[in-house]
């Protein structure tokens, strides 16, 4: 009987002799994920797939974050020279097949500040072909981990101080045990791949780009909490990324990465793909769980926690893919490797989504302890055409905004700011005078109320008398007391409410406040 | 074992599993829980029950953190208060502005916590709502005073009902509680049960008819069916029943009431009420004084004796009812001619389990069905006759993933919940039984263990099972063999638990009706289930008190308690009751009596609480009997239409305006309290008949006039306990203390028995198999004249003939005419259309009602519910022949016609007979 | 085959769900994936075959963003107004549409040839501003884009 390990050499042997085949070949690589095809990065791939002559072969990966490069090509000569094409278009593409030795300058400070944990290879692999990513090492953190004893795998991810990186930070390996201990059986696990957030587009990132990197760190974590069945729920919208883990899946059954006796260890699991259908609350753990029973869009009571009594009241693990993307790494190099990355406090790396005033906006991988200021100037290049910053908005709707004056603010689990800003899942949005912050605020404040389940009374009733209240303010009806009023609502939102949407809600409020306390009272007479 | 908690620096024990809710209110601190109802599992929406605890941070709900050992609670602090009083203030605001004060007070639990914590500034704008949903005639759903706290739906679904009529609808300021498509409430599957009132924080669901505040409440038992629901009833000032509350403390109902239980009581108070003694002179009812009518009764059965008088007592009435009155015709009259509804209803299955087990009644009890990990009900209807069990044997399905059979040829509601719903033709029943047997024989499905150590008569009925291949059974009965053999498997083992089987009229009112209950006991007995929890044989009992009537003697075979007319009891009551050897020989029945009273055999009879003259199969001949009496008694509340053919006519006091006891389907007796007084001068039925009693025993020289001297209900309970050992250990102060109490209960420190036949049974250590073939499907068969299968039946909103119903409004106004379901393609068939007012046409008679096109109904077969509407009743159609064992009638075959009426303008309506004809 | 019927829907929710709660999503995607939304009938076979109650199944399907209680019109216009979107123009592109639908919003018999919604993030947000049309993204939109879609259709 061979180890994991050894049935897994096998496997990654095979796709090196398939790789070994192309090496003659030029290697043209085309980014296209949901972003790109937006601004026609499919019709450049299927240009590329018609016109490149015999000596090239193409391969269609995810993005590597560039938004702002979309369409992008990579070129790779026999001989190792690459060359990099932004912005392209079908024309240029197929000129470029015709030619592929054509030139190009490329700027790489997007990526310089960038430390590349679960992004080492977006961009760069094949999205849809298994080979790219088992040719890179891919499942050799599974392969060592089935020949370790479950708890191991645990202990291992305790070591590393890995935490969920969906929003809540909490410790992977607690939830692991947590789950791994409790009474009843069968076991879930659940990848949390709503990403219903606005802002926030890095799971869609990872599924399109490094769709097996996802299920590698799924079957770990699933073997080290003892589970054979696990969903992988995914946003209604997101289709590209559906179709991805997909085929990522029916790819990994073929290799004896999923089904039975997973690469000759005897561990068992299955995988089924689910759609969420709408609305930032289904990403909340528990609301997830009524979805896939079939209950309404609402959140459910905690306590039970999902680990005891989760899907079908059985002990469930529900984790982030972007935490799932961490734990091959874990694995392979060891968490002591993971825990020199980041701070003391919290190791390894955060996947941040870019946007709104930047030069350079897109999905960047940053280690935990980076300010804000680097990445907004260094790897986001500052704000567009050199406009004033006159804010971030940090983590969505769920947190909150601070002033330029707060740069140095390092990105860290939970709380950045006491006055109620939090990373979440790692959105931050540079704010120029084109939107004026409290239009910003109110923005997001009326996301908020409008994306409340309804079902408890502070959040459902609440979050609109704030909206309502800034719009007196903004219109210029509003009073003194109105302020007072709102700060009140936030508070009693924020304590009473029954999950995350509205614990968060007040965020926005209470920031604003505090960092703009001017804006707020020139909007109403003494 | 206790959790001990500190709440605001009390300790509080609690066991384990309580939340710290549950703690503060044991405490007795306030605590506002706009969401959370005594009853249910937590919602957590209304975020009012906030609490602080030391070494947590922020601010729980406490309805939905459990309780632990040591924990430190602090319900008040200023941070506390501002909180809550922000959300009471964002709840307030959904109602109205501030000026709106006033109004508030209705809103009960919510303007109890504005008060209480002093929230008296609702200072926003009252935000847009729904309109007023006021399409169901009993209550209005006002969506303006509702908060959304969730109960009311919490309520229709798991927390109580399972039926689901309303739902939360939408999200955010959209959201609403509402129906299907946002429909009025009365296209919804809605039943009526109100469960939702007893729920809603705010009145936003409310009665039409407004409430006041009670003087007083008074915990009962329902009036209606056998599911023996525990009732509050309000009295409002002006000594009138102002509403029925469920009662959570109720073994039987756990918290439930259906819509007859909670809004059918307004009967009480009907103007149609008897109130006074009618003496018939010269075929007119005049008013008389009670010792006018009492002499003049005792007068005329003092002419009588024996064989010449027969009594039909009432399942309606009370336990001591039936007792007193069961003694006054063995003791005083010397006839054992006693019977009540029984006879039309459950004799079949009682005189198949005295036969096979030694006694007759439902082995298990409700709480049964929701540990069962199968559940088959067959011939019966519970959703409409036993809602509150149906809501139970819901939560065994849907909450425990027990496994749902319906044997019924018509589609009923519970068929939604079934994992197999087999359709045999009517009557066929016992073929079906032998099938299903026959497979678990085969498929070494059978409980070998149990049938050697715990039956007999098994080879002889294996001899006859063997005939029942599944081929010719499904020719038989036209359900697909796959079905019959699927349903034997899931019965015979069940996923988890035990399994229940559960039956009702469609089983016993056939001329087939005691081979039927023989074919399921012994499907109970090849399978061994019975005996354990989880499992059991249940027919479900009809009246309220149709169990307590034969428990207390008013058959014609037994004393009460079941003890038989043999030598040794009859000494025993002889001796009892301080009387000469009473009559030992069984008396007739009550199909045997309208037979006796037709020949002249019977020429008195004293009927209580019941009108055969509606019930009775085949009506016009049922008239003939007992127009043919020389002297009729009836005592009852209305005026019906036995009544209405008697010579004297006795008002008699309801159930809520006496004291006394039931005993329900699951053999469990309780409290019958009086909520209000007498009606005019009513008396209760004991009283009367006791009255009567001693005139008789004087008028005889009997000399047991102190026999019939009651102080009151509980004297009677006494004297019955102490001859019945069913019942010996139950006393009326068991019965406030404890509540209801299941029988066998020997002993005063019996706990009572939840099931039956765990070790042996009443006639010995064996129950025994006992081998029916199927006969004919019914004794009248649909030909070229009559082409249609009738069946009849019941329907939610209405009682038996409707005496009661037809006066409690809120249900007449959700039922207010005789409908004829039949499926579409019938329709068509004989052309008539949806709505269309028919006649329906059997040998015996005919009636009138309007087409209701129904998916449930197979062509061929129409289902009309046997109320009287308009004039028009079923019974007017059912054949009068009879099951030889046990003598009920086949109400559930017969053969029908349908004709047209057409207007011919001339105000005549012509017949025409062209439907069905040839 | 084309779902015309209660009885049709019935048995191809037979074939592709078993009678099991969990499945109602899946259904319910089903039933809007074959007719653009959730027709009420269809809604009602769906609640049969899973044995969940209508009013259940309609509480559910109100509560998710993406499933649609009434008919949309032949075509969905929507447009991101995020704040990265707001930011980069996003009321502009509104505001030409609603412009444009204003004028030309409706069929002969009433119901809407484009719909025209807004959402809160289109999950691209560097590529702002973002529009979708009939589920296709288009990033880094301008007014003309908008103004190259609509004539299409509303000059029919
Ligand atoms: N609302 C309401 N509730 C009541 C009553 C009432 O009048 N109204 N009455 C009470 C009384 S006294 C009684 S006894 C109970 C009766 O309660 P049920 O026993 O439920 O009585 P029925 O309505 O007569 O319906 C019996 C069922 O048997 C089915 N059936 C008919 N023929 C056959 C057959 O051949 N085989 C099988 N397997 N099924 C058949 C019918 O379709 C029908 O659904 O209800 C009690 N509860
Ligand atoms: N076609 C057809 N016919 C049937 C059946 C069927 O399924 N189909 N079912 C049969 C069955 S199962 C039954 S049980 C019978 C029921 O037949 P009945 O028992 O005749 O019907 P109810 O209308 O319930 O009669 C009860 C009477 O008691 C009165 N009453 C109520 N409370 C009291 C009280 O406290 N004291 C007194 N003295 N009177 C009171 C009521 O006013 C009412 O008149 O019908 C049978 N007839
Ligand atoms: C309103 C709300 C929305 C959320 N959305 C998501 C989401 O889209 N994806 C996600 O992984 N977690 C989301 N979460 C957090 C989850 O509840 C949960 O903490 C997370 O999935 C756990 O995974 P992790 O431990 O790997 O982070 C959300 C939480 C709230 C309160
Ligand atoms: S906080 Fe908001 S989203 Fe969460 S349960 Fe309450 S109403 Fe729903
Ligand atoms: S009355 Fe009963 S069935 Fe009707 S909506 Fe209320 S709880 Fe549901
Ligand atoms: S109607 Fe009453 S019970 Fe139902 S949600 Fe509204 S307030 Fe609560
Ligand atoms: S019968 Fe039961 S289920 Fe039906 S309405 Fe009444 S209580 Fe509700
Ligand atoms: S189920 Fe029967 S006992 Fe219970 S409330 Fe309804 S009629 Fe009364
Ligand atoms: S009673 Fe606890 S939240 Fe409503
Ligand atoms: S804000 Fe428009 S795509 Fe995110
Ligand atoms: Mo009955």
């Amino acid at each position: 009987m061979s180890s994991p390990t050894e049935v897994l050499n096998d496997v990654q042997s095979r796709a090196l002799d398939r790789e070994l085949t192309n090496r003659e070949k030029t290697r043209v690589v085309v980014q296209v994920d949901h972003g790109s095809v937006a601004v026609g990065a499919n019709l450049v791939a299927s240009t590329l797939a018609d016109t490149l002559p015999e000596s090239a072969y193409l391969v269609v990966a995810g993005s590597d974050g560039a938004s702002f490069e979309a369409p992008k090509i990579l070129v790779t000569s026999p001989e190792g020279q690459g060359s990099v094409y932004t912005n392209v278009s079908p024309d240029f593409a197929g000129k470029l097949a015709g030619n592929l030795n054509m030139r190009s300058e490329h700027d790489q400070s997007f990526f310089d500040s960038q430390k590349r944990v679960a992004l080492d290879l977006a961009g760069e692999i094949s999205s849809t072909v298994v080979d790219d990513y088992l040719a890179n090492n891919g499942y050799s953190g599974l392969a060592k981990a089935l020949t370790m004893s479950p708890a191991d795998v645990i202990e291992q991810v305790k070591l590393s101080g890995l935490r969920g990186r969906g929003g809540a930070y909490f410790p992977a390996a607690l939830k692991w045990e947590g789950a791994s201990k409790a009474i009843g059986t069968p076991k879930y696990f659940v990848v949390n791949a709503e990403e219903g957030e606005p802002g926030i587009f890095k799971d869609r990132h990872l599924m399109e780009s490094v769709p097996h990197r996802i299920l590698e760190g799924m079957i770990i974590a699933a073997y080290a909490t003892g589970v054979e069945r696990a969903y992988f729920y995914i946003n209604a919208e997101a289709n590209l990324s559906a179709s991805r883990i997909r085929l990522a899946v029916d790819q990994a059954y073929a290799n004896g990465f999923l089904g039975r006796n997973i690469l000759g260890s005897g561990y068992e699991l299955e995988v089924e793909i689910c759609r969420g259908a709408g609305g930032y609350v289904c990403g909340e753990e528990t609301t997830l769980l009524n979805t896939l029973e079939g209950y309404r869009r609402e959140p459910r009571l905690r306590p039970p926690f999902p680990t005891e009594a989760g899907l079908w009241s059985k002990p469930t693990v529900i984790n982030n893919p972007e935490t799932l993307c961490s734990v091959p790494f874990i694995l392979t190099n060891g968490p002591d490797e993971f825990r020199n990355i980041g701070t003391d406090q919290a190791s390894g790396t955060k996947i941040v989504s870019l946007s709104g005033s930047v030069g350079r906006p897109g999905v960047v991988e940053v280690p935990m302890g980076t300010t804000l200021r680097d990445i907004i100037y260094d790897i986001g290049g500052g704000t567009v055409n050199g406009r004033e910053l006159t804010g971030v908005a940090v983590g969505g709707p769920s947190s909150g905004v601070l002033p330029p004056s707060e740069l140095s603010t390092r990105i860290a689990p939970g709380l950045l700011h006491e006055a109620g800003v939090m990373l979440g899942a790692g959105g931050v949005i540079a704010l120029d005078e084109r939107l004026s912050v409290l239009e910003t605020i109110r923005s997001l404040a009326s996301y908020n109320a409008q994306e409340s389940c309804g079902k408890c009374t502070p959040c459902r009733e609440g979050t609109p008398r704030i909206v309502d209240t800034l719009d007196r303010l903004i219109a210029g009806t509003g009073s003194r007391s109105d302020l007072d009023e709102l700060r009140y609502l936030a508070d009693v939102v924020k304590t009473a409410s029954l999950c995350g949407l509205g614990q968060a809600a007040g965020g926005p409020i209470t920031s604003g406040l505090k960092f703009f306390e001017s804006e707020f009272n020139n909007l109403v007479p003494y | 074992m206790s959790i001990n908690i500190t709440i605001d620096g009390h300790d509080v024990a609690v066991s384990k599993g309580a939340s710290v809710l549950d703690a503060i209110n044991i405490s007795g601190a306030y605590i506002s829980q706009l969401c959370k109802d005594q009853d249910m599992g937590a919602i957590g929406a209304c975020r009012t029950c906030l609490v602080e605890i030391e070494g947590q941070s922020g601010m729980p709900a406490s309805c939905s953190v459990p309780a632990v050992d040591g924990m430190v609670v602090r319900t008040s602090s200023s941070e506390l208060s501002r909180i809550r009083n922000g959300v009471l203030e964002l709840t307030g605001a959904m109602l109205g502005s501030s000026d709106d004060k006033q109004q508030l007070k209705r809103h009960r639990e919510l303007s109890g916590a504005l008060d209480h914590y002093g929230v008296t500034s609702l200072r926003w704008e009252n935000r847009e709502r729904e309109p007023i949903d006021v399409s169901n005639p009993i209550f209005n759903i006002n969506m303006a005073d509702c908060i959304l706290c969730g109960r009311c739906a919490q309520a229709c679904q798991d927390g109580h009902q399972f039926i689901g009529a309303i739902d939360f609808i939408g999200t955010g300021t959209d959201g609403r509680i509402g129906t299907y498509m946002d429909k009025p409430l009365i296209e919804s599957v809605c039943t009526t049960c109100g469960q939702w009132l007893s729920v809603c924080p705010t009145g936003a669901i409310d009665t039409k008819v407004p409430v006041s505040n009670p003087v007083r409440t008074v915990t009962t038992t329902c009036p209606y069916c056998g599911v023996g629901c525990g009732i509050k009833a309000e009295v409002n000032q002006e000594e009138q029943i102002m509403a029925m509350l469920d009662d959570p403390d109720n073994q039987s109902s756990v918290g439930m009431l259906c819509v007859k239980g909670r809004f059918g009581y307004t009967f009480v108070h009907h103007g149609d009420r008897l109130t006074v003694p009618l003496i018939r002179k010269d075929d007119e009812f005049v008013e008389s004084s009670w010792e006018e009518a009492l002499d003049l009764i005792a007068d005329r059965l003092s002419g009588y004796s024996g064989d010449e008088f027969a009594t039909l007592c009432s399942a309606k009435a009370t336990n001591e009812d039936g007792y007193v009155q069961q003694k006054f015709s063995r003791l005083l009259m010397g006839s054992n001619n006693i019977d009540h509804c029984t006879r039309l209803c459950h004799s079949p299955s009682v005189e198949a389990m005295l036969v096979s087990l030694g006694s007759g009644a439902t082995s298990n009890s409700y709480i049964d069905y929701e540990d069962a990990g199968c559940i088959v009900i067959t011939g019966s209807d519970a959703n409409s006759n036993h809602p509150v069990a149906a809501a139970r044997m819901r939560r065994a399905v849907l909450e425990h993933g027990a496994k749902l059979i319906v044997i019924n040829p018509r589609r009923i509601e519970m068929c939604d919940f079934a994992e197999l719903w087999l359709r045999p033709r009517p009557g066929t029943d016992v073929a079906l039984y032998n099938g299903m047997a026959k497979v678990i024989l085969d498929e070494g499905l059978a409980n070998d263990t149990f049938i050697q150590n715990r039956t007999e008569g098994f080879e002889p009925w294996r001899q006859v099972i063997d005939k029942y291949d599944l081929e010719s059974v499904e020719k038989l009965t036209g359900v697909p063999a796959s079905d019959i053999a699927n349903a034997a498997r899931i019965y015979a083992s069940p996923p988890f638990s035990g399994s229940c089987l559960v039956w009702g009229m469609g089983i016993t009112q056939h001329t087939n009706g005691t081979a039927n209950a023989h074919g399921l006991l012994n499907l109970a007995f090849v399978t061994g289930q019975l005996g354990s929890p989880g499992s059991g044989i249940s027919p479900l009992r009809g009246q309220n008190n149709v169990q307590g009537c034969g428990d207390a003697g008013c058959v014609p075979n037994s004393f009460p308690g079941y003890q038989s007319l043999n030598d040794d009891t009859v000494l025993k009551f002889s001796e009892a009751w301080g009387s000469k050897p009473l009559n030992p020989i069984k008396g007739l029945v009550v199909t045997e009596m309208v037979e006796a009273a037709i020949s002249g055999q019977i020429k008195a009879m004293y009927v209580t609480g019941e009108n055969p003259l509606l019930s009775e199969p085949d009506l016009n001949h049922a008239q003939k009997a007992f127009k043919n009496l020389e002297f009729l008694v009836v005592q009852d509340i209305f005026m019906h239409e036995t009544a209405q053919i008697a010579d004297v006519v006795l008002p008699a006091t309801s159930f809520a305006e006496k004291e006394g006891t039931f005993t329900n389907s699951e053999r469990r007796v309780q409290r019958v309290r009086k909520i209000v007084e007498p009606i005019g001068s009513s008396r209760p039925d004991w009283e009367i008949i006791s009255d009567l009693g001693r005139r008789i025993s004087t008028k005889r020289d009997l000399d047991v006039e102190t026999e019939f001297e009651y102080a009151d209900a509980s004297q009677i309970w006494e004297e019955m306990a102490s001859l019945t050992p069913l019942i010996a250990g139950i006393s009326y102060e068991r019965l406030d203390r404890e509540g209801g109490i299941q029988w066998p209960c020997p002993t005063p420190d019996h706990p009572g028995t939840r099931f039956l036949y765990a070790k042996d049974f009443p006639r010995g250590s064996r129950a025994k198999f006992v081998p029916f073939e199927q006969g004919p499907a019914a004794e009248e068969l649909p030909t070229k004249r009559f082409p249609l299968i009738l069946n009849t039946g019941r329907v939610l909103y209405h009682w038996h003939g409707g005496t009661i119903t037809r006066r409690a409004e809120g249900l007449l106004a959700r039922s207010p005419i005789l409908e004829i379901a039949m499926s579409a393609s019938d329709g068509e068939k004989y052309e008539v259309e949806n709505g269309e007012w028919i006649r329906v046409r059997s040998r015996r008679g005919n009636l009138e009602g309007s087409v209701r096109y129904s998916d449930k109904m197979r062509p061929g077969e129409i289902f009309i519910p046997f109320v009287k509407l308009r004039d028009h009743a079923a019974n007017f159609l059912t054949n009068a022949v009879f099951d030889p064992d046990s003598k009920i009638p086949e109400y559930k075959v017969c053969a029908v016609r349908i004709e047209k009426i057409l207007d011919t303008g001339s105000g005549q309506p012509k017949v025409s007979e062209a439907a069905g004809v040839n | 085959m084309v779902i015309s019927d209660r009885n049709t829907l019935r048995a191809e929710l037979r074939k592709e769900f078993p009678r099991d709660r969990g499945q109602l999503l899946p259904a319910l995607h089903f039933l809007q994936h074959e007719f653009g939304y959730l027709p009420d009938w269809g809604m009602e076979v769906v609640s049969w075959h899973l044995g969940i109650p209508a009013s259940e199944v309609y509480g559910a399907a109100t509560s998710y963003t993406e499933l649609r209680i009434r008919r949309p019109g032949e075509h969905v216009l929507r447009v991101c107004r995020g704040i990265s979107c707001t930011l980069n123009g996003a009321d502009e592109l509104y505001d030409s549409a609603s412009g444009y639908l204003f004028s030309n919003s409706t069929e002969a018999d009433g119901t809407e040839c484009v719909t025209l919604e807004e959402v809160g993030c289109a999950y691209m947000c560097g590529l702002a501003p973002v529009i979708e049309w009939d589920h296709q993204l288009i990033g880094r939109a301008t007014v003309a884009s908008i103004d190259q879609l609509l004539p299409e259709v509303s000059d029919r």
